[in-house]
């Protein structure tokens, strides 16, 4: 009888998180097309204007497409299970190609003007985060695939040809998953390099990308510890997962206050007298 | 998105304990609250300024934090679903599939 009305209830809050998923799904695709139009329309920033920020309305999909897998594993019917894996492929490929063309104009912006000024140059650290969150969707993708597709009726002009996509499918993730994680540290290099330039830069809301760009690199390497059951990876993980901790809890001894993020984005003024209000 | 990450990490840290779990519950708490309190801010803020908006629209660097809602949302509402799943155990998630796992058991023999 409770088995039954856990089950029910677990079938409800499966699909309570379905329809969210769908929800997250049309918001991300609305930024991620909507915003490089208003960019070129609107903004219409010269070369040298452009930082990495032009990647965040662009994440959105593949955090979405990492999402969709999550839940594709989940979810009781195997055709809403397909139909949710299908979709995050197709997320996670306009995240990733919009990823790349905004990532040449990116390197196009460094070769010709230098780095950024000083108040935007966390920034640089956010080529990290479409690569990491992408090499870890892929993965996660790759590995929902292998266990919803076969017995299914899918890729059937090949024998067996839904058993053989899915073993392809989570091979092709882990592969493209360590060739993304190596760009994602190369890039990272060129950020750590770049701070190491500057003596001094100015706290603002942007140190929040230190954040999350290392920590998804972080959960893309623990992926692959996982999956290739490797030590290195998974010593990395633990290196690597230390750092965004660090950073979100302060780490400017010297101005305590100041350098709490929480603590400055409640005491900023960023209330309508904020940035905002330079009209 | 940063404290989403941070409970994340936590709750994936490859030599784990207890304790850091307990640690990511917390963080995870913080994220929920921060997520509300600044999504009820931006909220009251639209609704009271309306004109805002726009300009916010036009404002080159702004404009392009937009997408970071969606990205919180996702990995806010995605620990909640992976924690409730963790609390309440994921039997009753094999007891709401058993259509799938029946289906599939004929072609894995």
């Amino acid at each position: 009888m409770m088995v039954l009305a856990c089950s029910h209830w677990g079938e409800w809050l499966i699909y309570t998180a379905w329809v969210l998923w769908w929800v997250d799904v049309w918001l991300s695709l609305a930024t991620c097309i909507s915003m490089p139009f208003i960019v070129m329309h609107r903004h219409r920033p010269n070369l040298e204007n452009i930082t990495a920020a032009l990647l965040l309305p662009i994440v959105p999909s593949i955090v979405a497409s990492a999402s969709g897998g999550i839940i594709a594993e989940v979810l009781p019917s195997t055709d809403h299970a397909i139909m949710t894996l299908i979709t995050s492929y197709i997320l996670w490929g306009i995240g990733e190609f919009f990823t790349g063309c905004v990532l040449a104009l990116y390197f196009h912006r460094l070769t010709v003007h230098s780095i950024p000024p000083k108040e935007v140059v966390v920034s640089v650290f956010l080529p990290i985060g479409p690569l990491g969150q992408g090499g870890f969707g892929i993965q996660e993708l790759g590995k929902v695939a292998a266990k919803v597709l076969p017995g299914t009726t899918t890729f059937g002009v090949i024998e067996n040809g839904a058993a053989r996509a899915a073993e392809t499918l989570y091979t092709c993730g882990v592969f493209l998953a360590v060739m993304m994680w190596g760009f994602g540290v190369a890039w990272m290099t060129l950020a750590f390099i770049t701070i190491a330039t500057m003596r001094k830069f100015p706290f603002n809301m942007g140190w929040w990308g230190f954040t999350f760009p290392l920590g998804v690199l972080a959960t893309c390497t623990g992926s692959l510890a996982k999956n290739l059951d490797s030590g290195f990876f998974k010593i990395t993980t633990a290196v690597s997962s230390t750092h965004p901790s660090y950073w979100l809890w302060g780490n400017d001894a010297n101005s305590s206050s100041r350098s709490f993020p929480c603590w400055w984005c409640l005491s900023g003024s960023w209330w309508p007298s904020g940035p905002l209000s330079w009209q | 998105m940063g404290t989403g990450i941070t409970s994340i990490l936590l709750h994936e840290f490859p030599y784990n304990a207890q304790w850091l779990r307990y640690i990511s519950y917390i963080c995870f708490g913080l994220n929920v609250l921060l997520f509300t309190i600044f999504l009820a801010l931006t909220v009251i803020r639209y609704v009271v300024y309306p004109e805002i908006w726009c300009v916010m629209i036009a404002h080159p660097a702004q404009s392009l934090f937009l997408g970071c809602f969606p990205m919180a949302f996702a990995s806010e509402f995605f620990f909640f679903f992976s924690l409730f799943l963790l609390i309440f155990g994921f039997e009753f998630i094999l007891d709401a599939k058993p259509a799938r796992l029946t289906e599939r058991q004929p072609s894995s023999t």
